[in-house]
């Protein structure tokens, strides 16, 4: 009778401390990683060497100075950039999205080195790239600023 | 070869996105018409290259695959936004209970 009464309270004790751990689990419900200032710096950065690798191209297409060796330090600088934000990106919790986008991002610089490679001779072909580019940080951008919000929120809150 | 109608396409594009955003694409219809939009005019662009012989089919599939990529990166945007829409949401609706919550449990709980 005692040994049932014994297992009841340790029954009783467990199901409270695990609704109080689910409670307390739920007081900042987190469904998505924090801001993070380093991504959000390395994004503009890549942003901002895409953006100038543009600029340059365009102003160079179908010369000399245009053609991909001259732009291989560039390509190298950005993919430096990526793996910083590669790395920094799969070292957060719920992170997948940020994750994904930058593997987007890599496609599109891997691509675009690819079509440098075989040559730009015309300021036609650059025209439909740029547009893409754009939208993406954009994109990256939004997210980095929307997560800063919601982490000024939790730190107003707490 | 057939020309590209990017009123057209972009139709198709947006009714697709529509069917599979449903309940969210009231909150992403601006954001997703924006990007179809240019998609659809990079498309053209692209095809236009082809046409007039700058581009041959290898260049035509990076130039589309860097649109695709772009594509879903908006697309994960709107995901991520929408999942900070919940979270914001259940963190108030905690936040709006928590004096009543702790006060008749006599805990700091929440």
């Amino acid at each position: 009778m005692k040994k049932n009464q014994l297992t009841k309270n340790f029954r009783f004790a467990t199901v409270l401390m695990m609704a109080m751990m689910l409670i307390q689990s739920c007081t900042s419900i987190r469904l998505i990683s924090d801001y993070d200032e380093i991504t959000d710096k390395t994004v503009t950065q890549v942003q901002e060497k895409v953006s100038g690798y543009f600029v340059t191209l365009e102003r160079t297409v179908g010369t000399e100075e245009g053609k991909y060796k001259n732009f291989i330090e560039t390509f190298d600088k950005i993919k430096v950039d990526l793996n910083t934000l590669e790395v920094r990106a799969a070292a957060f919790d719920k992170n997948r999205i940020v994750q994904e986008q930058v593997k987007e991002l890599n496609n599109m610089i891997t691509k675009l080195e690819k079509l440098h490679t075989l040559g730009f001779a015309t300021y036609a072909q650059i025209k439909p790239l740029r547009q893409p580019f754009n939208t993406a940080f954009t994109a990256i951008i939004k997210l980095q600023l929307a997560l800063k919000r919601g982490e000024k929120v939790k730190n107003d809150n707490n | 070869m057939a020309d590209i109608n990017v009123n057209e396409i972009l139709e198709k594009m947006l009714n697709a996105a529509k069917g599979v955003l449903q309940n969210h694409w009231e909150d992403a219809k601006p954001f997703a018409e924006q990007e179809l939009k240019s998609l659809a005019e990079n498309l053209k662009l692209i095809s236009q290259l082809k046409l007039e012989g700058k581009i041959n089919e290898e260049q035509a599939k990076y130039y589309v695959d860097i649109q695709k990529s772009s594509v879903r990166i908006v697309l994960l945007t709107i995901e991520g936004l929408g999942i900070i829409a919940v979270e914001s949401a259940i963190n108030a609706a905690l936040d709006v209970i928590k004096t009543t919550v702790n006060k008749a449990i006599g805990w700091s709980i929440i």
